[in-house]
């Protein structure tokens, strides 16, 4: 079974949050324990106090998740299409003639079974990213996103904590007080 | 257009009660992701399924503004921190069903990357939902 997070003692969800957050949305071969241990090295530098800043330590957390998500989407991508090229290359086809095959059921299922027999070679990457600059695009696009998203966090998590700071700052100086005149009571 | 007579109508009818959906491996590709909508045109407060989560969660983020009653900010907080985790359970679900179902199938990148699109664009307003409530709870003065 998988170690979730709300058991460690040092980083205890708030209750509220242990239903809402107990289930990350992985897909593929993403672990429980791996996101656990991404959510937790956030979490050991943001130190969140209270529901606020849970929130946006998960929100940070699952960012980061899904940028690293695109990135080895992206990966996968470039690798598919370097198989691709390669196998262009090898049965002397062109790009217009790959398009060609794939509408055609027979001849995209015999070109899709060379593709996955095919060796990724360095020197296919040029004509890889010809044929799949469209997809890596979006995904840079999707990333891109995620980037300044999880930046926005960081200036939310860094909002809240200067409005706390301030607040306890104005809150001081009644507690001093309130302090000082208990104790001469 | 001439319209078709009863009889014709008739006929149709009684025909695509008897169909057993598209027969070629394009259209079944294509029909067997027909069940696939999000659904998040819906607004997630008038979905009873999140009523008590909504509730309970705005409770629990106004207690830690310093507020004695639920506000409106973290009401609107929290219907934008649970549509934004509804939005990524669907995006899960996307990248299990169309990419990771066969990462070699040739267009479905293509198929993925515009249901992505679509669903981005919820996930901005979502976004930019949660952090405007956030910030109007936290900068609200009260602790």
């Amino acid at each position: 079974m998988s170690r979730s997070l709300v058991t460690k003692k040092s980083f205890r969800l708030p209750k509220a949050l242990e239903k809402l957050f107990d289930n990350p949305p992985l897909v593929g071969e993403e672990q429980r324990e791996d996101y656990d241990a991404v959510f937790l090295a956030i979490a050991t530098v943001v130190e969140p106090e209270d529901v606020i800043q849970w929130i946006n330590t998960r929100e940070f957390a699952d960012i980061s998740w899904e940028l690293q998500r695109e990135r080895r989407i992206k990966v996968g991508i470039i690798t598919l299409c370097q198989r691709r090229a390669q196998t262009l290359s090898g049965m002397a086809m062109t790009r217009a003639d790959f398009a060609r095959a794939k509408t055609d059921e027979a001849n995209s299922s015999m070109f899709n079974k060379r593709v996955s027999k095919s060796e990724v070679k360095s020197e296919s990457l040029p004509e890889a990213y010809l044929l799949g600059h469209r997809e890596i695009d979006i995904v840079d696009a999707r990333i891109a996103s995620y980037l300044c998203r999880r930046h926005v966090v960081l200036r939310e998590i860094e909002r809240y904590s200067e409005s706390l700071a301030r607040k306890l700052d104005r809150a001081a100086p009644d507690i001093i007080e309130g302090e000082f005149s208990e104790s001469a009571e | 257009m001439p319209m078709p007579s009863d009889r014709k109508l008739a006929a149709n009818q009684s025909n695509a009660q008897k169909s057993t959906g598209p027969r070629s491996k394009a259209g079944r590709q294509a029909s067997r992701r027909n069940a696939l909508r999000h659904g998040l045109a819906i607004d997630i407060r008038t979905d009873p399924a999140y009523h008590d989560d909504i509730e309970q969660l705005a409770k629990t983020m106004s207690r830690a503004c310093g507020m004695r009653n639920v506000s409106d900010s973290a009401r609107d907080g929290a219907e934008a921190v649970l549509d934004l985790l509804r939005i990524r359970k669907i995006r899960a679900s996307l990248f299990e069903t169309i990419y990771f179902a066969d990462t070699a199938a040739p267009d479905c990148l293509v198929e993925l990357n515009d249901k992505l699109a679509k669903l981005e664009r919820y996930e901005r307003r979502a976004f930019s939902r949660r952090n405007h409530a956030l910030r109007s709870l936290y900068q609200a003065p009260t602790l």
